[in-house]
Order: C-alpha cells, then structure tokens, then sequence
C-alpha cells in the first residue's frame, strides 16, 4: 500500500469531499492509493446518523475519475481479472491503528474520524469471498 | 451533488429512496421517453421477488434476457417485493435497490453489479439490522449492457432478483 499524493483540489479525496456538497455533508475517514488506484472513504451525514461510503478512483492521463461508489466494503474491479478489496468499519480500538489481515497479508491502517480503510490490491474475482471477514487486532501504533 | 445523500435511519432511508431515484411511476402508467416528451422513469418487470415464488428464478441464474436493451438514463425494475431503481446521466450510473416493504431488507445481502457480463463491483456484502435501501455508484462507458444481482436472506425469507438489464 502506497501513501496517498499530497492533498490537492484534485486529489482522490478532494475530489470524493466535493461531491458532497464540497464537503458540507461529507467528512474525510480514510484513504488509500496504489499505483492509479485510489480507494475514498467518506462519513456522509452527521453524528450520530453516520454513513460510510466509499468511493473508488482511476487515474488516467493524469487526472483522477471517480469509478465506482459503494455503501458496503467489498472487491472492486480494476480491469482485467483482478481487482481490489476493500474492508472499512468503525475502529475496534479506538483511535488506535488497526491491524487487518485477510487471506495471509496484513496491513496496518490509521484510524480517522473513528473509522479505518484497509484495501488489498490485486485480487482475482474468484478469491473474494464476501463471507471471510478479515481479522482485526488494534495495533500500538 | 449526489442524490441519495441523506440517510439516518429506517424512516428516513425510505424517504431517501424516495429521493435518491426518480419518482414512482406505476407499471401502468409506464411510459417511454421519445424525442418529445420529457423522460420520465421507465417501468419494466424484474426488480426484487420472493425466492421459491413463481416470480423467482433460481439464484444465480438471474442473467438479462436476450431482448433489447432500455436505457438506463432512469428505470425501474418492479418485482412483488421490492425494486431496483437505476439512473444514468453524463456516464455515471447510480443504482438501488428498495425492498417493499422496507423490513423485507433486513438481513443478509449479497449484491454485484456487472457491465456486460462483466463484474464491476461486489457492491453490497452485509448484514443489516434496521431498513435500509443497498446503492452504489458506476462510471459507465456508452453501450454497455448494466445489471445487478442481489439476494437478502433475513427473518421474512429469501428474496431474490429476476431478470433486469438496461442499456447504458
């Protein structure tokens, strides 16, 4: 997993916020960025009527597009056979990292807004089981 | 901005629905945008049934009919327990899926959506507990043949969808 670009008006987050009314309804809870590829998760509302939804991005020729959005975690094309998997929630720790490991590969995450992202990348279609939930411990950082 | 942004809680997930898609029209006033009338929401058969009734095809073999296409600028797939609404404007596509009534969406959900035959997302793996309208979101090429799977099994039984397939 790759640290996302810098923030900027036309950053994968950027771009997510300003679809919610340019961030009035919508708060930042997580990001993450591999290659062209740029998973968005977004609290949409107000506590305490918090949801989740992720947005996933392309870049192509330099610019970010939004490619799909989504209300629930799950695996996502990115053309071809593969594709990314997302996994979101609220923080089992507080705001601790979290640790995530699903399928032998383990990621640790930051938590924002109480919430964590964690994606793994390159993923066939066929090794999504959308009944294997990851394993989550809170990590000390 | 986006449509289907406010939704707090099972009332007003409902009102969202109502929000986020097109108005209701019923399949019997349904009708066909032509180049002059305003669009309006098309109304097709092949939104959400009950699995085992004479609607219901076995799961996993809900694949588009083999007839033309309608557009997917905004339909609705009506079934006898729910339907899925779908928007597209500009290349972004916005789905839903509302359960009638609203409790027959409690419970376990699995949804993809696919372009042509392809998987696109796997865009709603999970348990709900109060009312609740599945959505999402595609950027869609021109031409591509959109449709959406979908089963929720919860306390009132196993609900699945039949056919449905528009033209993007």
């Amino acid at each position: 997993m790759t640290v996302p670009d810098q923030p900027g008006h036309d950053s994968p987050a950027a771009l997510a916020l300003a679809s919610f009314g340019d961030g009035r309804f919508a708060t930042l809870a997580g990001e993450a960025q591999q290659g062209d590829w740029a998973v968005v998760l977004l609290l949409t509302n107000e506590k305490p009527f918090v949801v989740p939804y992720e947005v996933v991005f392309h870049r192509d020729g330099g610019r970010w597009s939004e490619v799909a959005g989504n209300d629930s975690p799950g695996w996502r094309s990115t053309g071809g056979a593969n594709g990314l998997v997302t996994f979101w929630a609220e923080s089992p720790g507080g705001e601790s990292p979290v640790r995530v490991s699903y399928r032998g590969t383990t990621a640790t995450v930051p938590v924002e807004a109480g919430y964590f992202l964690a994606v793994f990348w390159d993923v066939p279609e066929d090794d999504f089981d959308p009944a294997a939930q990851p394993e989550l411990t809170p990590s000390p950082g | 901005m986006r449509k289907f942004l406010v939704v707090v809680s099972a009332a007003a997930t409902l009102g969202a629905g109502a929000a986020a898609f097109a108005p209701a029209v019923s399949a019997s006033a349904a009708t066909t945008p032509t180049a002059t009338t305003p669009a309006t929401t098309v109304v097709h058969y092949g939104g959400m049934v009950r699995a085992g009734s004479t609607d219901a095809t076995p799961a996993g073999t809900a694949t588009p009919a083999a007839t033309a296409y309608p557009s997917c600028h905004s339909i609705k797939y009506v079934g006898n327990a729910g339907f899925i609404s779908v928007q597209e404007k500009s290349n972004k596509l916005q789905w839903g899926i509302t359960m009638t009534p609203l409790s027959y969406s409690v419970g376990k959900w699995s949804v993809s959506t696919y372009l042509s035959g392809k998987k696109t997302t796997s865009g709603f793996n999970r348990t709900v507990t109060i009312g609740y309208i599945p959505h999402g979101s595609l950027s869609v090429p021109s031409g591509k043949i959109f449709h959406v799977m979908a089963e929720v099994v919860g306390p009132d039984g196993t609900f699945t969808n039949v056919p449905n397939a528009c033209r993007t």
